[in-house]
């Protein structure tokens, strides 16, 4: 009894008591958390063995347009492929795509974000400019002009959707330091004489980290779906390899014929997994929001 | 008295506005001499938080001094360029704020903000070191060492408090500017801290300024009190003859306002009136609108701050018109 109330109010405790305590945030946070922890893990084993689907996703093995059945549960493609593998091994890019483009908008967004709300001035006015002018533009055009310019491949894709979002991740952040730069605590550690890159670092940094977290996990939901837009123009990676974006390109003119399932599974997968991120992110945001759990 | 540390003369603070230039602290002088306490009284807006900021270089934008000078230990900090400046902080002298909720950095630990702060200032310090001395440090302020690896939302807000003393002990500073240390704590915690307060201030002699609108916490640790109203110092003493006769009518106002347990009801007065506007204040003496004594002259010329009686210091013309000076 006291053993559990005496547990510091961790992230961890949080967690566990968060049934209680949050509700339906929790329950997102988790399904969501399930959800890309399973995708990710899949993922990651497809890299490790080619035995993970029932077939070869890359070659032929049943007829041309099976519908669903027993040997091949999700059909077949207009080449005879099994979907049901191509989709699990498809997972590869999508993921390689968005995580590496998360990333390189973390790495690009965060420390312009820090430096430009930090500093103030003629640089943050320049910054704030040049990120509002690109978040100006609708994203999927722009990553198409941009992919179509860097051409193919997934270093090309991941930077064509990365430059995208650099400006969420930038705004989020400055934002944030404008406004913990006002906190007394900030204050308080410059009457004490602490230097600039001090507060920065200890004060101000630690305390954007939260925010940061949820906005990378939806900006990753984002960038599934923007990848499979890219592949599903035609500028995504290698056309034999499989990518769900790419098998919905192809498999939408068959829709005419009746024959829904080269369309529909990709698109679920899209969907779920688009939607396993963006609920994990969602949910942890509300979690860590502190006027929820000093309430 | 001992040597000044502190020498503030005819400093002043602007702050522009969309609507005008407010003056925030116009024309101040005072001296705060090793080992005493001055209390700073007035109330909200009268700028006596903006004349800590400025001791401290440390307005908040678009606030700036823009005349005077700020002598301390000799040098004018006006002078110094940023890095120095910031040397000086905590080191020589450091801040004690009104809100120890949030003074401190909720995601470090107490031991951080220590062991921060002492190094800092002494890189040499090892962080084993360090972290002795801030042991050290709360232990003889009444904090229990195992706190010292609490975070703050772990600790009481009378406990938090003692922590950012500590921080501003850490360093032995010269000066130490607490600005309404004690606003946001109970009348009980108050009192414990302000004990604290003045045994610490006995103990290492501390030169203290306290800003404060509480009379009682002046009453309780000053030993000189300067008044201020609208930006101007008006009246300045030792703490003893400013309480037994206060000679600026604002600060009667202000010590008839007090509320006190042993008057009966009509003895508790509400100053009529209300605080200028800075932005465009009064001509002559800024309290004369309000002023229960003011004469014509007060309406178009602006007192000047004299010396009435030895040490004592007001700026009012009801007195010291006799002696003849400016």
């Amino acid at each position: 009894m006291t053993a559990i109330a005496e547990v510091k109010p961790g992230l961890l405790a949080r967690f566990l008591r968060g049934r209680k305590w949050y509700g339906t945030e929790w329950y997102m946070t988790v399904t969501g958390g399930l959800i890309v922890v399973f995708i990710v893990v899949l993922t990651l084993l497809t890299f490790l063995t080619p035995r993970l689907a029932p077939y070869d996703p890359e070659s032929r093995t049943g007829d041309p347009f099976a519908p669903p059945y027993a040997q091949h549960i999700f059909g077949t493609d207009q080449l005879g492929r099994d979907i049901f593998s191509r989709i699990i091994y498809g997972a590869q890019i999508v993921l390689q795509v968005a995580l590496l483009s998360a990333t390189f908008s973390f790495i690009v967004g965060v420390p312009l974000g820090l430096i430009s709300g930090f500093l103030g001035g003629r640089l943050d006015r320049a910054l704030s400019l040049i990120m509002d002018s690109i978040y100006a533009f609708p994203g999927l055009i722009l990553a198409i002009a941009l992919a179509a310019l860097l051409g193919a491949g997934v270093l090309n894709m991941s930077i064509a959707i990365a430059t995208i979002y650099v400006p969420t991740f930038f705004r989020l952040v400055r934002g944030q330091v404008l406004s913990i730069k006002e906190e007394m605590y900030v204050e308080a550690a410059r009457s004490l004489g602490a230097r600039g890159r001090t507060i920065l670092w200890r004060y101000i940094f630690p305390n954007v980290i939260p925010s940061i977290v949820v906005v990378f996990s939806l900006n990753i939901a984002d960038a599934i779906i923007t990848e499979a837009g890219l592949a599903f123009v035609g500028l995504g990676v290698d056309p034999s390899k499989p990518d769900w974006g790419y098998d919905i390109y192809r498999g939408r003119s068959e829709l005419v014929g009746g024959r829904w399932w080269p369309v529909t599974f990709p698109g679920l997968a899209i969907a779920l997994v688009a939607l396993g991120f963006s609920m994990f992110g969602e949910g942890l945001s509300e979690i860590l929001n502190p006027r929820l759990t000093e309430a | 008295m001992s040597e000044p540390v502190l020498q503030i003369r005819h400093l002043s603070v602007d702050y522009p506005t969309r609507v005008g230039v407010v003056r925030g602290t116009d024309d101040v002088s005072l001296t705060v001499y090793r080992g005493e306490v001055l209390g700073l009284v007035g109330e909200s807006g009268c700028g006596k938080s903006t004349l800590g900021m400025a001791i401290l270089r440390l307005l908040r934008p678009p606030g700036k001094i823009v005349a005077g000078e700020i002598v301390f230990n000799g040098q004018d900090l006006l002078k110094l360029d940023n890095e120095a400046m910031r040397r000086l902080r905590g080191a020589h002298i450091s801040m004690i704020f009104q809100d120890p909720m949030t003074c401190l950095n909720p995601l470090q630990r107490v031991s951080d903000h220590m062991v921060e702060t002492i190094r800092t200032h002494h890189p040499e310090v090892k962080e084993q070191e360090a972290r002795e001395q801030a042991t050290e440090l709360i232990d003889r302020l009444g904090i229990r060492a195992e706190r010292l690896d609490d975070y703050p939302h772990q600790l009481s807000g009378g406990m938090r408090q003692r922590v950012m003393i500590g921080l501003a002990l850490a360093l032995n500073a010269d000066l130490i500017i607490a600005d309404e240390p004690t606003t946001s704590l109970d009348v009980i915690v108050e009192a414990q801290f302000l004990d604290q307060l003045k045994d610490l201030q006995r103990q290492f002699n501390l030169t203290i300024i306290l800003i404060t609108h509480n009379i009682g916490v002046v009453a309780e640790l000053a030993d000189r009190v300067a008044v201020m109203y609208a930006g101007k110092l008006v009246e300045l003493a030792d703490a003893f003859s400013l309480f037994d006769d206060p000679l600026h009518p604002y600060t009667r106002g202000l010590l008839n306002s007090v509320p006190n347990i042993s008057l009966t009801e009509d003895h508790l007065q509400i100053m009529s009136g209300a605080p200028p506007d800075l932005i465009n204040p009064p001509p002559g003496c800024k309290f004369h609108p309000r002023c229960p004594r003011a004469m014509e002259r007060c309406r178009v010329e602006e007192p000047p701050v004299k010396e009435v009686q030895p040490g004592h210091w007001t700026a009012c013309w009801l007195y010291g018109e006799q002696e003849g000076h400016k």
